[in-house]
């Protein structure tokens, strides 16, 4: 099955980007990465995407305030992008409260690679 | 689930009543109504959760994790309750190292929902590791499923270079006292060592995270050199785990 989304990571340590581009590689999805919410915004003015994975934790900009900058975009394709969040203190949070922050879905830190395989394919299909 | 034990700490004798009732009905309890109690109860055996009340007299709820948290080697998980209901709190309570926190008064069907989550949840459990501390052979497993033992290899390799970039960073920033810096770092290992199954070093750095919050710096000084061991411990079982088992 050819798969041409792109996929978008914002995640400042590179031992999760390696992982989860070698994990997303496995459908065939193209992945890039940002190490802040900074450079996750620069890139989304160069490039398309079809899909942000976004550590909640990173220097710079977080992820939580660079969703909420995204969601207020004036363009409706970048603002209206699906973005599902990642981060270690996940269980501490529900669905809701995700929701209110403006997260499609949700990964939980440690990442379990089927989970992060099947919650992708969801959205992207 | 009666094997799994909670610890209820809590000072009005009614609440109490209340939360005895509905631990009960799913997991075994013992109940305590002041933080001294609860420290003394604590001491002599190991609860899987710790319900923590923290408006209490004398000692409240936070003093009383603090000695907790020192005392078990940092392994406590406990969740804190409290009629403080601001947004702003939970993060608060979550900053200072607390499992979870909940608003009172309860609802009680939520109220079980998140405690038994607590207790099922995998990656809060320290215990139940034994042979599998330095590597996880199931992540190990689901690695292959995805991965080339090349691929593998290169994964540690970052996970083991990053180690040493965090590590130097926290050494710097312990000389001085830099707690955001050491709270941040200690992290991100945890979250690394966490994906890739190096349990051993992701028990070490989620103690190490606590004791940075609470400021134990004694603890925290002999818990680094512990990760530092490990780490050499992972590197060695990576070669020999991808070199003969292809």
């Amino acid at each position: 099955m050819s798969n041409s989304k792109k996929i978008l990571v914002g995640e400042d340590s590179s031992v999760i980007i390696n992982l989860t581009k070698s994990i997303l590689s496995f459908e065939n999805y193209q992945l890039k990465a940002a190490k802040n919410g900074k450079q996750v915004l620069d890139m989304l003015e160069k490039e398309e995407f079809d899909l942000i994975l976004m550590d909640l934790n990173m220097p710079v900009l977080d992820g939580a305030t660079c969703t909420k900058m995204i969601r207020e975009m004036a363009d409706p394709i970048k603002s209206k992008l699906p973005i599902i969040a990642i981060s270690g203190n996940m269980n501490n949070y529900t669905m809701d409260e995700f929701r209110k922050l403006g997260f499609d879905d949700f990964i939980q830190k440690p990442l379990n690679y089927d989970k992060l395989l099947a919650t992708v394919k969801k959205i992207l299909g | 689930m009666k094997s799994k034990k909670v610890l209820i700490v809590e000072n009005n004798d009614l609440t109490r009543a209340l939360f005895e009732n509905l631990i009960g009905q799913l997991f075994s309890f013992e109940s305590v109504k002041n933080g001294v109690e609860a420290v003394d109860r604590a001491s002599k055996e190991k609860f899987d959760l710790i319900l923590m009340d923290i408006q209490m007299p004398d000692m409240d709820g936070i003093a009383t994790a603090k000695v907790l948290w020192k005392q078990s080697a940092y392994h406590s998980r406990i969740i804190a309750l409290s009629t403080y209901s601001a947004e702003s709190v939970k993060s608060c309570f979550l900053e200072m190292g607390f499992e979870d926190f909940i608003a009172k008064p309860i609802r009680p069907k939520e109220f079980l929902e998140v405690i038994s989550a607590k207790l099922t949840s995998k990656t809060g459990g320290t215990q139940d590791l034994d042979g599998n501390l330095t590597l996880d052979k199931e992540v190990y497993q689901q690695l292959q499923k995805y991965n080339s033992i090349a691929t593998i290899k290169s994964l540690y390799a970052d996970l083991l270079q990053e180690f040493d970039q965090l590590m130097a960073q926290i050494d710097t920033a312990f000389k001085v006292k830099d707690q955001q810096t050491l709270i941040g770092n200690l992290h991100t290992i945890k979250g690394n060592s966490g994906t890739l199954g190096a349990n051993a070093i992701f028990i070490l750095s989620t103690d190490a995270d606590k004791m940075a919050r609470v400021q134990d710096w004694d603890s925290l000084e002999k818990t680094l050199i512990k990760l530092k061991k490990e780490r050499k411990i992972l590197e060695k079982y990576i070669i020999e785990e991808t070199t003969f088992n292809p």
